[in-house]
């Protein structure tokens, strides 16, 4: 029987999975529908983590009242992003707004940081943080945090929302549809622009509630974006680009791993570790998981 | 001309020189897979600490002399670029690039947590008084630069070059030409982070002083993509025009102020972005070069 | 119906199209037939907007329709089935004929088109649950037609059906095709298989290199001297 410390970090393993879970799904769906990686995703995710952290500590409420707030405030930011500065780039073609969308999505990544990093150094703030806490709750014998499963089954219960939106609405069917065969989704006559638009502000949305969920579990600095951008890479490599399936898979993978390399190694060898992860799936199996495109 | 200004001027403008012949190699180097090749690599920046931080230790735990530690530095850089040329080509576009930042991830953690072998957070000292160092890595400095920008104009005027333009228009069309993606990637990877090792490893020489904050941080790392942005991506000078420029504007503006640094590169990135494409991966000028 | 007039197309840099005129009447199956690489893809794809047209102009039912976004050409009654079957690998055959239905003009009339898509290829019943990926090559190319037929077109543009299939199922195919210009919508269809082609059409063009070279009704091609030797090996 295994030390009972072990479902602690199973559980936290889970919890942080399934929070890159979301991150991974949010990119993986942009993606899909532009071909269009959007490198300040993580920093969308990092400013999610500072409202949650200025609504908690100036307005007094709790984190989760804040996923009311934040869930359509980044949709629209999302979509803001998408039409200024997306939807210009398209007119030069796929491959070409492919390219040059790393180098805007880069920019707008190093503007929001450094915006961060402005305030915060005028607030006198180096780390975030929102101690948030609830009592705990005991199930057959070890107590849990009450925090944690409140996110957990917030977390599932989303995802199960976003699974049965693609699945069942015709706006996912057309996301999808996007994903796995562009060209015929156009001369089928879906008009890319707006499904991009929707979708560019629903991945950002996830990814800004992914960061109302980490904020509540650890503190985080201004520079974490790339950093977690890399992760959710990571994770849709593992698990496959383009699976849904294989995000959530590889999210929770990576979580538990990085939960395991936290116990036997120490919190400062996860970044390495996410690397070696990465370099290890690319070389023997660089479809993923379970992998739907080359 | 480069080489009688010291005699001239004060050491703050000798200085000055210096950082921008850095950073001219740091982006002409970084031109040759993100210019020509056409594969963002934002984990540039790991070769060049790679290269400076393999320079301070063989310097300070192996007290191995300066000279050879510096090619030694370019060299580990060069292979290690070589290695990890494997998994990363796997990848392509954004995948790659953002991918190829895991480098610089890398990098920094190493750094912070083999502190016994890196000085960790507070980094290494180097046991050269900073007068002895300046004046013969301003020298090095202007001889590497020279190099670098030789071999980036032999590559772009050659068949090598050629190569890699082709691979940038279109992949699949120019395997089909028999040339074999991978090795060219590799190839360009590795003269890619040898200069920026060799260049790292100088300019550590010169500033007496390592650690993660000074050769892996953002701006740092990734300073080469917006200069030869503003230069021109995948064009002879551009690298060596837009370096020069925005380490110019840096030492004008930056010392003014703290903040806003990371900022500035951004504004350039998204408005050359949207307002010059033309400069950007595909240029049309050179896509008749390449031979159909 | 359907006009082109003087088309130029240029993709990635390199003239594709030279001056190309057609003229796809009403209700008729006209045929577009050439070598690999003659262009045949390039001109549907202009015609439905996924290609910038350089110049020349292309009118549908009197209106111009030239560099329309594609959405806007599905809604005024064009249909292509792509080069390839285009399906959706992993989404059912009964969600890929769904998405054929874009326009609210379709969606309203979706029971109606579904069931004479079931008619005309009962086979797509019956996998009607199945991913559409796991379909035989036959199956995915009637699908794609049905999908097609879903936007209650009056044009349907088909690219290649026959390509890499059995001679049975194309024949097959083909007879579904009559049936479907029996129903009144207009077919502008790009073939390799010139036999089959004439068999069906009414009229052909012969695109060579991005310029016309031959047009007729097909009666008088089966005979010509130049599609006898070049395309049907006489």
């Amino acid at each position: 029987m295994l030390p009972l410390y072990h479902v602690d970090i199973v559980i936290n393993g889970v919890l942080m999975g399934a929070i890159y879970a979301l991150i991974a799904v949010g990119l993986n769906l942009i993606y899909g529908v532009s071909r269009i990686l959007n490198l300040a995703h993580g920093d969308l995710l990092m400013l999610g983590c500072v409202v949650t952290y200025l609504v908690y500590n100036i307005l007094g409420q709790t984190p989760l009242m804040a996923l009311l707030v934040i869930a359509p405030l980044f949709f629209l930011i999302g979509g803001l992003v998408n039409i200024s500065l997306i939807r210009p780039l398209m007119k030069f073609g796929l491959e070409r707004a492919a390219v040059t969308s790393v180098i805007v999505t880069l920019g707008v990544s190093f503007i929001i940081v450094d915006l961060v990093l402005f305030g915060s150094a005028r607030a006198g703030i180096s780390t975030f943080g929102v101690s948030y806490m609830l009592p705990s709750v005991k199930i057959f014998d070890i107590y849990l945090s009450s925090v944690r499963l409140l996110s957990l089954l917030s977390i599932l219960f989303i995802t199960i929302i976003l699974r049965l939106f693609i699945t069942r609405t015709f706006l996912g069917k057309k996301i999808r549809a996007l994903s796995q065969n562009r060209e015929a989704a156009l001369a089928l006559g879906v008009d890319d622009s707006k499904v991009s638009l929707i979708t560019f502000g629903l991945g950002s949305a996830l990814a800004a509630i992914a960061g109302v969920f980490i904020i509540m579990l650890t503190a985080i600095q201004a520079t974490i974006g790339m950093t977690l951008t890399f992760k959710a890479l990571v994770i849709i490599i593992l698990g496959g680009m383009g699976s849904f399936f294989g995000a959530v898979a590889g999210g929770l993978l990576l979580g538990l791993a990085e939960s395991y390399t936290m116990l036997y190694l120490g919190g400062m060898w996860i970044p390495v570790i996410d690397v070696i992860i990465l370099f290890i799936v690319l070389m023997s199996r660089p479809r993923g998981l379970f992998g739907k495109e080359a | 001309m480069l080489c009688i200004v010291p005699l001239f001027v004060t050491a703050y403008i000798t200085r000055v020189i210096f950082i921008t012949l850095v950073f001219i190699t740091f982006t002409v180097s970084y031109n040759i897979v993100g210019g020509y090749l056409g594969y963002v690599n934002l984990g540039h920046g790991a070769f060049f600490a790679l290269g400076a931080y393999t320079f301070v230790i063989l310097v300070t735990k192996m007290k191995i002399p300066i000279p050879p530690s510096i090619l030694l530095g370019a060299v580990v850089a060069a292979a290690f670029a070589g290695l990890v040329s494997y998994p990363l080509f796997r990848l392509r576009g954004a995948y790659f690039s953002i991918a190829s930042w895991g480098l610089v991830i890398l990098l920094n953690q190493l750094a912070v947590n083999l502190d016994w072998l890196t000085g960790g957070v507070w980094g290494v000292q180097l046991p050269i008084p900073s007068a002895e160092a300046s004046i013969p890595a301003y020298y090095s400095a202007i001889g590497i630069m020279l190099l670098a920008t030789a071999v980036s104009y032999l590559i772009y005027k050659g068949g090598f070059g050629l190569a890699l333009f082709g691979i940038r228009e279109d992949e699949r069309v120019a395997a089909n030409f028999g040339v074999n993606p991978f090795k060219y990637k590799c190839l360009s990877m590795m003269v890619s982070a040898f200069f920026a090792g060799l260049i790292g490893a100088v300019y550590v020489f010169n500033i007496g002083v390592i650690n993660p904050s000074t050769v892996l941080s953002i701006d740092v790392s990734l300073a080469p993509v917006v200069m030869v942005l503003v230069g021109g991506v995948g064009t002879l000078s551009g690298p060596v025009v837009g370096a020069a420029v925005l380490t110019l504007m840096q030492e004008i503006l930056w010392t003014k102020t703290e903040y806003f640094h990371l900022l500035t590169y951004g504004v350039i990135l998204v408005l050359v972005g949207l307002l010059m494409p033309g400069g950007l991966a595909r240029s049309k000028k050179l896509r008749r070069i390449v031979v159909r | 119906m359907l006009r082109v007039s003087n088309l130029n197309v240029a993709y990635d840099g390199i003239r594709v199209l030279w001056d190309v005129s057609l003229e796809v009447e009403d209700g008729r199956i006209v045929a577009l037939l050439g070598p690999n690489g003659a262009g045949k893809t390039t001109l549907l794809k202009s015609i439905m907007g996924l290609l910038q047209i350089m110049s020349g102009r292309v009118e549908f039912e009197g209106k111009i329709i030239s560099n329309l976004h594609p959405s806007r050409i599905t809604e005024m009654g064009i249909s292509y089935v792509p080069e390839g079957r285009g399906v959706f690998p992993y989404m059912t055959v009964r969600e890929n004929l769904e998405l054929g239905a874009m326009s609210k003009r379709s969606r309203k009339l979706m029971q109606g088109n579904l069931r004479t898509c079931y008619e005309l290829f009962p086979i797509l019943k019956e996998r009607e649950k199945q991913l559409a990926g796991t379909l035989s090559g036959g199956e995915m190319q009637m699908l794609a037609i049905a999908r097609g037929l879903m936007a209650s077109p009056r044009l349907l543009m088909v690219d290649e059906a026959s390509l890499g299939l059995a001679p049975v199922i194309v024949i097959k195919l083909f007879d579904a095709l009559k049936k479907i210009n029996a129903r009144g919508v207009t077919i502008l269809l790009v073939e390799q298989n010139v036999l089959q082609a004439l068999d069906v059409a009414h009229k052909a063009y012969v695109l060579e290199s991005g310029k016309i070279v031959l047009e007729g009704d097909t009666a008088s091609l089966k005979g010509h001297e130049h599609i006898k030797k070049a395309y049907l090996g006489l």
